[in-house]
């Protein structure tokens, strides 16, 4: 789980995104919403920002995150699980967060 | 730096991954050009095949690094004017921003970098290729 120290270190730019994470999860990325989460965190990001936001928030190093959004974005995708985790955070804003991509 | 291509660190990975099905394609859009990482990709490189390359891979790794020249990081001025976003990272800006500076396209999967680059009025060269992990092998 990401703690106020961690989210008071990262990037101006990451904070809403780690912010609508630990408002969908806050007890911590559950390992099933994991690489479905890095997939459509994808959708708004680059590899580095959900790598960086990512290994914030659930504590894992920066270059396994990184690798491991390689892998959800080349993956073949499981769509019942890509559907819960949207379903998750559009219920915490994903959809705006979505449409605010640069 | 006519004749040379520049490489993300993904595509360095994808490279080097256990049964990559992109490095065919990778090898035949680099056949003949000299292959250049900045010292920024070949740092996240050397640690993420660390972190989560199996022996074959940290073999090929090695291998593939003695083909490749490192430059150092060299950002060009209009890379340097861009704001960092959370599709644009500092370190994307750098690498993109030298083979720029290059004058030579940098290969990257990262297409969201490289669309919010040009939402910024900064359009690189790239080679833009599908992603491919390490898979620990």
């Amino acid at each position: 789980m990401m703690t106020d120290a961690a989210m008071g270190d990262l990037r101006a730019e990451l904070h809403a995104t780690a912010s609508m994470i630990r408002a969908a999860y806050p007890r911590g990325v559950p390992e099933a919403a994991y690489r479905p989460l890095l997939a459509l965190l994808y959708e708004g990001m680059s590899f580095r920002g959900v790598a960086e936001v990512m290994s914030r928030c659930t504590g894992r190093p920066y270059s396994v995150v990184y690798n491991d959004t390689l892998g959800a974005v080349a993956g073949g995708k499981d769509v019942d699980s890509l559907d819960v985790v949207r379903q998750t955070l559009r219920s915490h804003g994903y959809d705006e967060w979505l449409a605010n991509a640069d | 730096m006519a004749g040379a291509i520049n490489l993300d660190t993904n595509t360095a990975v994808a490279f080097v991954a256990e049964g990559s099905s992109v490095r065919p394609l990778l090898r035949t859009a680099v056949a003949g050009k000299a292959l250049v990482m900045t010292a920024t990709a070949e740092q996240e490189f050397r640690e993420i095949v660390a972190a989560c390359g199996g022996p074959r891979e940290q073999s090929r790794a090695a291998r593939f690094l003695a083909r490749v020249q490192v430059v150092p990081d060299n950002p060009s001025a209009r890379a340097k004017a861009l704001t960092p976003t959370r599709s644009l990272e500092l370190n994307d800006i750098v690498i993109l921003g030298t083979g720029d500076a290059l004058g030579v396209a940098t290969m990257t999967a990262d297409r969201r970098a490289v669309s919010a680059a040009r939402a910024q009025g900064v359009n690189f060269q790239v080679f833009l290729h599908a992603p491919e992990p390490l898979k620990g092998v």
